[in-house]
């Protein structure tokens, strides 16, 4: 019996920048292909149909897009811990398992 | 032997009910084997030595002292976006440095510099497992051999161990 579990993992970012587009060929052709889709072989209008692929449960990107334009983020990765005094043991590759005690500290 | 963790009891359960209803089984624990082994060199292999940098000291500490070790005030937590895996790898790594999504949603909330992102990663693209045996979960909790308490406060939750 084959099984494929989901597991969850959390990966904390810095903003350092706020950019705001009409559209995502703006925010590609101004950002570059290579910042937002690292390893993407293709040309800018193939990189505006992948973004426009994706989806959220709020829809599909092409239409939110059309509703409310692009945000660009600059993230910065924040620095992995050494240890685990919290007695959680890191998961594959050194992915933070979830736990609802990390999620408790966010604003939504 | 690696230990891989069900992100809550919820989703462990779950799972294991679609496994329960087709197997017919009432055991919980499962003992799986890997059935892929990943083999892509790229940035979303999940092999490579790549910490991804899940950063939750270094965020406790910033929102504790309310800067950022650069003394740069911490702004407000945005849980939980997803984001997948091989595009978080790409960031752990600092290949992908900008994250472009449609604006509006959690976005018009006003984000801005020196906030921070809880994003979440589902699924890990390329394990999949095979079920070769199931274990009474009252009797691995009583066994000598194994024990569940390296896992901390996931010990709640489920522990599938891939021989």
């Amino acid at each position: 019996m084959n099984l494929t579990f989901s597991f969850l993992y959390l990966a904390q970012v810095r903003v350092r920048r706020v950019r705001t587009y009409t559209s995502f060929k703006q925010m590609i052709a101004d950002i570059g292909i290579h910042n937002l889709l690292p390893d993407f072989k293709g040309e800018l209008d193939d990189a505006v149909d992948l973004y426009r692929s994706f989806g959220t449960t709020r829809g599909s990107y092409r239409d939110l897009e059309k509703e409310h334009g692009a945000v660009a983020l600059d993230v910065e990765p924040l620095e992995p811990e050494d240890t685990d005094e919290d007695n959680i043991s890191p998961g594959p590759h050194g992915l933070t398992p979830w736990t609802p005690r990390s999620r408790a500290s966010t604003v939504y | 032997m690696a230990a891989l963790y069900c992100t809550s009891a919820s989703e462990a359960n779950g799972a294991l009910s679609s496994r329960r209803d087709r197997s017919r089984s009432s055991s919980p624990m499962v003992v799986a084997t890997p059935v892929r082994t990943p083999v892509s060199t790229a940035y979303d292999n999940p092999c490579a030595k790549v910490s991804l940098a899940s950063g939750r000291r270094v965020l406790r500490d910033a929102r504790h002292a309310k800067h950022w070790p650069d003394g740069q005030k911490v702004g407000r937590g945005f849980g939980q976006p997803y984001l997948q895996y091989k595009y978080a790898r790409a960031v752990a790594m600092k290949q992908k440095t900008v994250e472009g999504r449609p604006g509006g949603g959690w976005l018009a909330k006003g984000i801005a510099p020196n906030d921070y992102i809880n994003f979440k990663i589902p699924g890990h693209p390329t394990l999949s497992l095979v079920v070769r045996n199931a274990i009474n979960p009252h009797a691995f909790q009583e066994s000598s051999e194994l024990t569940l308490q390296p896992t901390g406060r996931l010990r709640t939750a489920c522990l599938i161990l891939i021989h």
